[in-house]
């Protein structure tokens, strides 16, 4: 040895209930109201940014071309995304390490690589998507064609993500999103059949006509994305909650995941009453303003385009933030929102690049609605990849030790990893028998 | 670095740590562990005030925390070329988080990893030390696991680090 062991300060506990080995006992402390309001933090940001304008229009989407006959997918991914996310924050609780860190000290770069380049090339075309819907929702506004708002919202939202504390703007920013609460209301004033909905979203509906499994696939990958597995790990980091805090970040997680979910649900309610009954199928951000006609009459596109831009802004900063955290990780760089750009600099280089790439996408991008559903459904194909990744690393007693998964979690986990590995395929044949929808 | 004073190190770990002169008032603002790191912080400061600084303005706070010390120990290892590496960046770490360690050893090429790390982690480990390389082995309270590990990953020249489960921590 070449220095010995040195003991610092004796730790004061209880010797007898460390004695037994049950690392999670010592932490096992009841919740109070305190800890509650505290706990909100990243999840809510990751559950917003799940709805940012590809989700909505995803949703929309849905909605109007499927009516209510994927609701049951939206019920179903909401276990399977609250699991997802908490095995991502349980990583970096554990580990101390951002999933791609984690990635890479486990399997090498050679896995560490292709898994954050799937997320990387997802992210950055959302972003992309997630621009163009921002300025097709400023057209409605200004009536200015959308194609003149791309560079100054870009220019806009790098300034934001690199020259400002994104953790505190966020919490403001989330109000924003209660814009969708709006959709809730417009649910119910379009007065749909209750009965037909309720009946959807519990008795599966299986259809392998291509426009439903593309419709399926998009609407589960902009759910379960895998640039919220990144942001999640690396927002506890930011946190620094560690296993202490493990159920503090469950509630968090599990409050913003079904808060997402629940407005996604309304939003396909919304949109299926309103569009798919009568048969429009959304072409333009003005089709699918008007899901909120029934709540808003005239003013549905002027709520739609506050919303639209209030979650671009809640949602591409996470976006070029996984990124970069995730291009960083492999690379062993020094990240985090948490420093400065002097301080960060290859980390606030890729965030930068991030935004360049998406808003050339952006810019020659033809048809924005499109653009947004594929960007969701090329999420969707990347998932469950990263999925298994996850699984591998929460399922092992070597690296997370008596935090390691449980049976139910094991279950759930695969149950994601099948669901959505069953409709790529199924979304892949299809298409290669008969071609895109 | 207060004052230009390059030469010397000034650990200080916080976020969004930032100092900004104008007009004869110096500013110094972000978060930082503890009221302690603060105090020193602002007295590092303090001294440099005949050389030109009117005002020193604090806009520091103590980062929240709700996790309690002494329950947890977590157990970084770090892979480096060379003992003195290994050793110099244990004292960085110890420098930047301001606690002792539980457990500081370096573990240098032809020693034995019995009893020193668990079966799971001694085949990297090995690997490592029939290539040449010596090993960090550090083990802190998990609260400040969060920074160790940083600390190593970015300001150090490790090859690579890993982290050990937490343990309780009357049995690190």
């Amino acid at each position: 040895m070449h220095a010995g062991s040195e003991p610092g300060d004796r730790p004061n506990v209880d010797r007898e209930e460390a004695a037994d080995g049950a690392t999670e006992s010592l932490i096992r402390r009841r919740l109070k109201p305190r800890d509650l309001v505290r706990a909100i933090g990243p999840g809510l940001i990751t559950g917003g940014a799940d709805n940012d304008p590809a989700g909505i229009a995803t949703y929309s989407v849905v909605g109007a071309s499927a009516g209510f006959s994927q609701n049951w997918l939206l019920l179903l991914s909401t276990p399977l995304l609250v699991v997802v996310q908490q095995m991502s924050a349980k990583v970096a609780n554990v580990t101390k390490g951002d999933l791609a860190t984690v990635i890479r000290t486990t399997y090498g770069r050679r896995v560490a690589m292709p898994a954050v380049l799937l997320m990387v090339t997802a992210s950055v075309v959302t972003m992309g998507a997630d621009l163009l819907a921002m300025s097709a929702a400023v057209e409605l506004v200004t009536h200015i064609r959308f194609i003149y708002w791309v560079v100054p919202l870009s220019a806009l939202m790098a300034f934001v993500t690199i020259f400002t504390n994104y953790k505190r703007l966020a919490r403001y920013l989330l109000w924003l999103m209660g814009v969708f609460a709006a959709y809730i209301v417009a649910a119910f004033l379009s007065r749909p059949n209750w009965t037909e909905v309720l009946r959807q979203t519990v008795v599966p509906t299986i259809d392998l006509r291509p426009s439903y499994l593309v419709a399926a696939v998009g609407l589960l990958g902009t759910t379960i994305t895998p640039y919220l597995f990144f942001w999640q790990a690396s927002a506890e980091i930011e946190e620094r909650r560690g296993v202490q805090g493990i159920r503090r970040s469950r509630v968090d997680i599990v409050a913003g995941m079904i808060w997402s979910n629940v407005i996604a649900f309304f939003i396909i309610v919304a949109t299926g009453a309103v569009l798919f009954s009568h048969h429009t199928p959304i072409v333009t951000a003005a089709d699918a303003a008007r899901a909120l006609e029934p709540f808003a009459g005239p003013y549905a596109s002027d709520l739609f385009a506050v919303g639209i831009v209030g979650s671009g802004l809640v949602a591409i900063p996470v976006l070029a933030a996984s990124t970069a955290y995730g291009i960083g990780g492999v690379m062993g760089w020094r990240t985090g929102l948490g420093r400065t750009a002097v301080n960060a600099p290859q980390f606030y280089l890729v965030m930068g690049a991030s935004f360049l790439i998406a808003m050339e996408l952006a810019i020659s991008s033809v048809d924005p609605i499109k653009a947004l559903f594929y960007s969701q459904v090329l999420g969707g194909l990347s998932a469950p990849a990263l999925i298994v990744l996850l699984l591998l690393i929460t399922s092992s007693r070597r690296l997370m030790g008596d935090f390691v998964n449980g049976l139910p979690t094991q279950i759930i986990g695969w149950v994601a990893v099948a669901v959505m590995g069953g409709a790529d395929v199924a979304l892949v044949y299809t298409v290669a028998t008969r071609g895109l929808p | 670095v207060v004052a230009g004073q390059l030469d010397q190190s000034h650990p200080v770990h916080g976020e969004r740590l930032r100092i900004q002169f104008e007009n004869g008032v110096l500013t110094l603002s972000g978060e930082l562990p503890s009221q302690a790191d603060i105090d020193n912080l602002l007295a590092e400061a303090e001294a440099f005030r005949p050389q030109g600084i009117d005002e020193l303005r604090s806009e520091l706070s103590v980062a929240e925390t709700s996790d309690e010390e002494g329950v947890l120990v977590q157990t970084l290892l770090s892979a480096f070329e060379g003992p003195e590496q290994a050793g110099f960046a244990g004292s960085i770490v110890l420098g930047h988080i301001h606690v002792h360690a539980v457990r500081l050893l370096v573990v240098e090429p032809g020693q034995s990893l019995d009893g020193l790390l668990p079966v799971g982690f001694r085949t990297d480990a090995e690997s490592a030390l029939d290539e040449g390389r010596s090993l960090l082995i550090l083990t802190v309270d998990e609260v400040v696991a969060f920074a160790a590990r940083q600390v190593l990953e970015e300001e150090t020249r490790s090859l690579w680090t890993q982290a050990l489960p937490p343990q309780p921590a009357a049995a690190p």
